[in-house]
């Protein structure tokens, strides 16, 4: 079957991932007039390409009835739309792209990275996510009280300020404790054995993976 | 055979190490220390001769990194990188020697020889901690001697291995790495360098170059260079190259301590975290710091009262006797109503002084400075400025010009800015005697102490006001955060109280010799002449005729609404020389004017029957916040030329005077409507 041998157009692999994602509300099928609409195109062009993805065997469809992936169909959109939400999530939590450009720069990479670097990307995902994991478990300085005791994850915001307090002994995965935490007052740490107090405005952009509360 | 040049020293460790201690034990100085970051704001040198040889000992202000951040920090990377000193005195706080250890990975890179002092053993033993000095020895590759330098122990091995230094010079053998993309780099950025200019090492002008701070002018132009590598490394290392670098110089300090120091758990009683419970308390906090700062008046007043009583008393006696000796004419009257009666008003005052210090000595040694900026940042804060500004406002108690120098510390220049022009409304030593003297005149005792905290209180409120409009105008673009370490608490040693106070005393006695003395002549000077001729009229005014009279009723028009008269005009002019003369002058106007015994008692008794004090304690007290307010002395002025510019010198003088009339005047509107 020639079918099998060419992949899917960058189009054709767009159409699939569109019924794909339009089929979690419509089990039973798509329509044409949905399809036409979730793409931004006419129905006629809908009813052309459907009519070639059902020669490549991809989707099921007769006149008037409903669009539907068939086996080969579904793997190959959902090959798409794992791409798609890698790179979106690259572009969104790595890039700190705006959701809007990261969905479509997405549409436009996915079909023609190489399978390789896709794979890479996706491996690094996975560091960051297991980052990402860890950050849920962090808060910031000044949500902590007095006597408890944390690991320094990350400090959110400029570098500099990174530098500076790396110099002062207040660096990423350092040990701190909370000495006093209350009102307007600066929160006042132990690290080491030196005494610092921090700015709020500062403390909270220290981000504590907590180890230990006071009861 | 010539004598050898003296070996430069450069002594460099963080803030509140303990490099002014030791500067102390090696050159005999006094040079102030304190036990808060950032006593040090300026470079100090000193000498001292050790085995035949002469040293000169730079004291540089504490720094965390070679990256500076304020001033002060400036002033140490000036001195390392563009004079490197021939050997550098690394010391550090033995407590917490991975986080000083930072700091000396990066004075390794200057390849200069230097000696690792290990201070505070006795509190790092409190602390658990053990260190093993020859394995740090041997780690990074230069001497290592342990110190206590509050105490003096150590000095002698220190200046041994010092010695030894000298005679064999090296630097550490130890080379960081700092990873195969910088180390890739760091060749062709030297291979780039110009000729050297400056005796720092190749390898530290790459590295600096690429941290974007060059060494030197000539280096800069290697800067676009520099940074188009930076990028290619920032883009290797997914850092930016500060951080990255950080990491590096942290992973060695991280090295050291490992191999070198065992720390055993200690469960013992913390009296810094006891006491920081209550010192530190946002409420509790800020009350016990009122009453600390109303303890110490009261002390200031009810301490120095019988050794006040015994210096008028010899005044009089000397008063008297030159009286008798001298034949009566201009020099007598030069000797009785000018010098003894100008210098002598203002020494009768030492005491008061002597326990402020003594005082400020406590505040600065026990730690509790830091507290109090700590308290104060959420005042400070509304302000638009930190707690850390606060330091300078408390010195300033003290003397305002050590004060202004001590803005150094902060960040940023308009905190500074802003900062220094608050500091003249906090009522300096100098301020006292005026205060004193009025004080005793027109308030019962028991009130005394709280009208002087009154006093001020107002200051601080009205640099509250200041700092409020003054935050609004000037520019408010580099918001720091507050960064500032606080240190154990310790007990003050009497030695170094001691020597504040002493320093203090023979400062005061010099001014009150020097300038104060001029002061004296001179206003004795106009206050006398030109003589009014016999016939002119009654005894006792001649002083109506004289420059003095008539410059002091040509500005009367000006100083009339608050209440004050001629005399507290010439008063008030001639405090601008120097506060204390507001004293030395009232002393001879009112001497001259009339006769009877020169001195305190007799000056209050005769404030107190003058008519322009009818409303007696109102005028006083104005008269005390115009003396708290008005422009500073000549050397504040001067310092404050030297730090910031003329503008900002012209403006810090205007508006002092401004509000002192405006909030002067006020007061007295008030009072009299109240019915003082």
């Amino acid at each position: 079957m020639t079918a099998t041998a060419t992949p899917p157009s960058t189009t054709q692999e767009d159409y699939l991932e569109t019924i794909l994602c339009l089929s979690a509300e419509h089990p039973d099928g798509v329509q044409v007039n949905e399809l036409a609409a979730a793409l931004h195109v006419k129905p006629p062009s809908v009813v052309e390409m459907v009519t070639r993805l059902r020669a490549m065997e991809l989707v099921t469809h007769a006149p008037r009835e409903r669009v539907q992936l068939t086996a080969r169909g579904l793997a190959a959109a959902q090959a798409v739309h794992a791409r798609h939400t890698v790179l979106r999530r690259f572009f969104t939590d790595i890039l700190r792209v705006s959701e809007e450009i990261a969905e479509t720069d997405a549409c436009k990479v996915e079909h023609t990275l190489h399978p390789e670097t896709m794979a890479r990307l996706r491996d690094f995902l996975e560091h960051a996510a297991a980052d990402e994991l860890e950050r849920d478990h962090t808060v910031p300085l000044t949500l902590l009280h007095k006597g408890d005791c944390g690991i320094l994850r990350r400090i959110a915001g400029g570098h500099g300020k990174t530098t500076r307090l790396a110099a002062m002994g207040i660096r990423i995965g350092c040990e701190i404790q909370v000495l006093q935490n209350s009102g307007a007052a600066p929160v006042m740490l132990k690290v080491g054995n030196a005494r610092m107090a921090i700015g709020r405005g500062l403390a909270t952009a220290l981000h504590i993976a907590v180890v230990a509360a006071h009861a | 055979m010539p004598e050898a040049p003296a070996i430069r020293v450069a002594i460099v460790g963080n803030p509140n190490c303990g490099k002014t201690c030791l500067f102390n034990n090696l050159t005999g100085a006094h040079q102030h220390v304190g036990n808060w970051p950032g006593v040090t704001v300026e470079r100090k040198t000193g000498v001292f001769r050790h085995g035949g040889r002469d040293y000169e000992v730079v004291d540089l202000p504490g720094t965390y990194s070679m990256s500076s951040y304020s001033i002060e920090e400036d002033v140490v990377e000036q001195c390392l990188t563009r004079e490197p000193p021939e050997v550098i005195i690394n010391i550090v706080d033995s407590s917490n020697l991975e986080r000083h250890l930072f700091l000396t990975a990066q004075i390794i890179e200057l390849g200069v020889p230097m000696i690792l002092a290990l201070n505070m053993m006795d509190e790092a033993a409190q602390h658990g901690v053990r260190i093993d000095t020859s394995a740090l020895r041997e780690m990074l590759g230069v001497p290592v001697v342990t110190l206590v330098a509050r105490r003096n122990h150590g000095t002698r091995e220190l200046l041994g291995a010092l010695e030894q230094l000298v005679r064999a010079p090296h630097g550490s053998h130890v080379r960081l790495d700092y990873g195969a993309e910088v180390e890739r780099t760091l060749p062709q950025i030297v291979a780039a360098l110009p000729a050297a200019v400056i005796a720092v090492p190749a390898r530290l002008r790459a590295l600096l170059l690429l941290l974007n701070r060059p060494g030197c002018d000539a280096d800069a132009q290697v800067l676009p260079f520099a940074r188009a590598h930076r990028a290619g490394i920032e883009r290797a290392t997914r850092a930016t190259l500060d951080n990255y670098l950080a990491g590096r110089w942290y992973g060695f300090a991280n090295g050291c301590v490992r191999a070198c120091v065992t720390q055993t758990p200690q469960v013992r009683f913390d009296l810094t975290e006891k006491l920081d419970n209550y010192l530190t308390h946002p409420v509790l906090g800020l009350l016990i710091f009122g009453v600390c700062m109303w303890l110490v008046f009261a002390l200031v007043f009810t301490l120095s009262a019988p050794c006040t009583a015994l210096i008028e008393l010899a005044l009089a006696q000397l008063s008297a006797l030159a009286g008798h000796l001298l034949p009566a004419g201009v020099a007598r009257d030069l000797v009785v109503d000018g010098i003894i009666a100008g210098v002598g008003g203002v020494i009768m005052f030492l005491p008061n002084i002597l326990l402020l210090f003594l005082a400020i000595g406590f505040l600065e040694d026990s730690g509790y400075m830091a507290r109090a900026a700590f308290v104060m940042d959420g005042i400070m804060h509304r302000l638009g400025l930190h707690g850390k500004s606060f330091i300078p406002m408390l010195i300033g108690f003290g003397c305002t010009v050590p004060a202004i120098m001590a803005t150094r510390m902060l960040d940023s220049k308009r905190d500074r800015i802003l900062t220094a022009l608050l500091v003249p409304f906090m009522s300096c030593g100098a301020r006292l005697p005026v205060y004193a003297l009025f004080i005793g005149a027109f308030f019962a005792p028991r009130w005394q102490a709280t009208v002087l905290l009154s006093i001020y209180l107002l200051g601080i409120f009205i640099a509250i006001i200041a700092a409020n409009i003054l935050g609004r105008i000037l520019y408010r673009k580099d918001f720091t955060p507050l960064m500032m370490e606080l240190p154990p608490y310790r007990l003050p040693t009497g030695r170094s109280v001691v020597l504040l106070m002493w320093t203090r005393a023979g400062m005061y006695l010099r001014k009150a010799g020097t300038l104060l003395l001029c002061a004296a002549l001179v206003m004795w000077f106009l206050c006398t002449f030109p003589r009014a001729t016999p016939q002119d009229g009654t005894p006792g005014t001649e002083s109506a005729h004289s420059y003095a009279d008539r410059f002091g009723r040509a500005i009367e028009p000006v100083l009339r609404p608050l209440g004050f008269d001629w005399k507290i005009g010439v008063g008030l002019t001639t405090g601008i020389v120097a506060k204390e003369a507001v004293v030395s002058t009232l002393m001879i106007v009112y001497g001259i004017t009339e006769t009877g015994t020169r001195t305190t008692t007799a000056l209050q008794q005769r404030l107190r029957n003058d008519a322009t004090f009818a409303h007696g304690p109102l005028t006083a007290y104005t008269l005390m916040v115009f003396v708290l307010l008005y422009v500073p002395c000549i050397a504040t002025v001067a310092v404050f030329l030297r730090e910031f510019k003329l503008g900002w010198t012209v403006f810090m003088v205007g508006y002092t005077t401004g509000t002192a009339w405006l909030v002067a005047w006020l007061v007295r509107q008030i009072g009299l409507l109240l019915g003082f």
